[in-house]
Parts: C-alpha cells; structure tokens; sequence
C-alpha cells in the first residue's frame, strides 16, 4: 500500500530517534525505505521546517533531529493510536 | 429550567469543548506532519463540536420554534462530522463506505441517516470509538422513534423513548470526546 506523506515523516523521524537522534541519510535512506533523492528533497521540508537539521562534518552529512522532531514524532507516534481507534491512518 | 437539562446541558458544552479541543489538536498536528487525512478528521471533530454546542443551545432555548431549529441543526451538524470523519478512514477500513450516505439521505428522516451513519463509523472504527458510535448510532434511532414505531401503536411510549435517545446521544457523544482528549491531554502532559 503506498504510503501518505505524513506516514513517512513519521518513519524518517522514527528511524532517526531509533538510531539515537542523529543518522546519515544512507542509513536513514535504507531504514525509511525510501529513495535517496526523494529522502533529500523530503529532509529539506523537514529542516525548513525545524524538524531536522542536516549537518556536515569531517565531510560527512549527518541528520539530527530536533527538540520539535522529537515533540512532533511523540504526538505523531499517540495520535496514530488514537486515530486507529477511529479507522483512520496518518 | 429543570436541574436535569442543567446537568445535560453542562455534560454536553464539556463534550463540545472537548471534540474542539481534539481537533486543534489534530489541527496543529495535521499541518506540521502534512497530513491532509488527519486535516479533514480534525474538521469533522470540530464539527462534531459544534453539533454538540448546537444541542446545549436546543436544551436551554425558551422557545419550542428556536429549540426545534437547534435539535434538528445539531443532528445536520452530527451528520456532516460523521462523513467527513467517515471520509478520512483509510479504505482498508472500510473508509470509502461513505460515498453511499448521499444516497441514504433522500429518502430518510434526518435521525435515521445519522444514525446509519454512526453505525458504519462503529463498523470502521476500533476500541472505545467503536462502542461510542455504536451507542451513537442506537440513539439516533431512538430519537428517530415517531417515525420509525409509527406504525407500532407505541402511543405513550414515544416521546420517552425521544427522550431517552436525547439523553443517551448527548452523554455518549460527550463521553467519546472527553475519553479522546483526556488521551491527547495525559499524553501531552507525560
């Protein structure tokens, strides 16, 4: 079944708090199941929105999240249950 | 005014200020996780909000004229929340079943499609959402009475049953939301 948006927001939040908050995007790439590209394209929303931020270091580029990812995959990661209750998915 | 519609009325301006509660929950949710899904639920709770608001205004209006027009608002109101709740569960559960409620709505009295439409909601839905429509939809019948037991020579009967599906609706409905946003609430206070 295809995925919604708002799904794999909360997958590519998952993976990243699964891998202790911070995860380089091929990892997180593989883990989320999704398209390299499509993860960068997907990843720059996120940090406009302050979800996460993609840093680089020793020329390496790291994705870390941020204290709103965090607060938004913990509302998501509730809400999923209590929208299941209703019939409905994210 | 009676103490007992005092009472209804202040359990269902609790539920109308929980089901709003809910959705600007799932509002301010919606438009971070981009959910167009959980958008449309969080406008039928909102709706579902308002049903109930109108119902607190049916209870305390002093003209029987006001009061009809805010009962038979209420159940308008309930019925929109159904289907755009309806229309925002995932097909796999059924979701799509709401595309048949125009058609129940032609030769139906009001009640009788709000209460169909509960009734596929507590098909669709889960856990204490699923008994809560149920007990939703049951009550829409029950306020459906006249029409429905018309034939049945229920005479008496009728405006207590009226009576008893207004009461079970009101409280059900407020019960649903309160359980909801005390979920959203306890969680968001861990």
């Amino acid at each position: 079944m295809r995925r919604s948006r708002a799904a794999i927001i909360y997958e590519v939040l998952e993976v990243v708090v699964r891998n202790g908050g911070e995860v380089n995007p091929t990892q997180l790439s593989l883990e989320a199941n999704l398209a390299y590209d499509r993860m960068m394209r997907l990843l720059e929303k996120l940090e406009e929105r302050g979800l996460v931020e993609v840093v680089a270091e020793e020329g390496r580029k790291w994705v870390r999240i941020t204290r709103k990812g965090r607060e938004l995959y913990h509302h998501l990661r509730h809400v999923r249950r209590i929208l299941s209750d209703f019939g409905i998915s994210l | 005014m009676l103490p007992e519609t005092l009472m209804l009325g202040s359990i269902v301006l609790a539920g109308a200020a929980a089901f709003l509660l809910l959705s600007y929950r799932f509002a301010r949710i919606a438009s971070l996780a981009s959910s167009p899904r959980l958008a449309l639920a969080a406008a039928g709770f909102s709706i579902l909000g308002m049903a109930q608001l109108l119902s607190a205004a049916s209870y305390y209006s002093s003209e029987a004229r006001d009061a009809y027009m805010f009962y038979v608002g209420s159940t308008s109101f309930s019925m929109a929340g159904y289907v755009l709740i309806l229309a925002s569960a995932s097909p796999s559960r059924g979701g799509g079943l709401y595309a048949v409620s125009p058609a129940l709505l032609l030769p139906s009295a009001i009640d009788i499609t709000a209460g169909l439409l509960a009734g596929v909601l507590a098909y669709v839905a889960g856990g204490v959402a699923r008994a809560g429509f149920a007990v939703l939809a049951i009550s829409h019948f029950l306020r459906a009475a006249p029409l429905l037991g018309g034939g049945l020579h229920l005479g008496s009967a009728l405006p207590l049953l009226v009576l008893v599906g207004e009461v079970v609706r009101a409280v059900s409905a407020s019960a649903l939301a309160l359980f909801y946003t005390k979920g959203v609430l306890g969680h968001e206070a861990e």
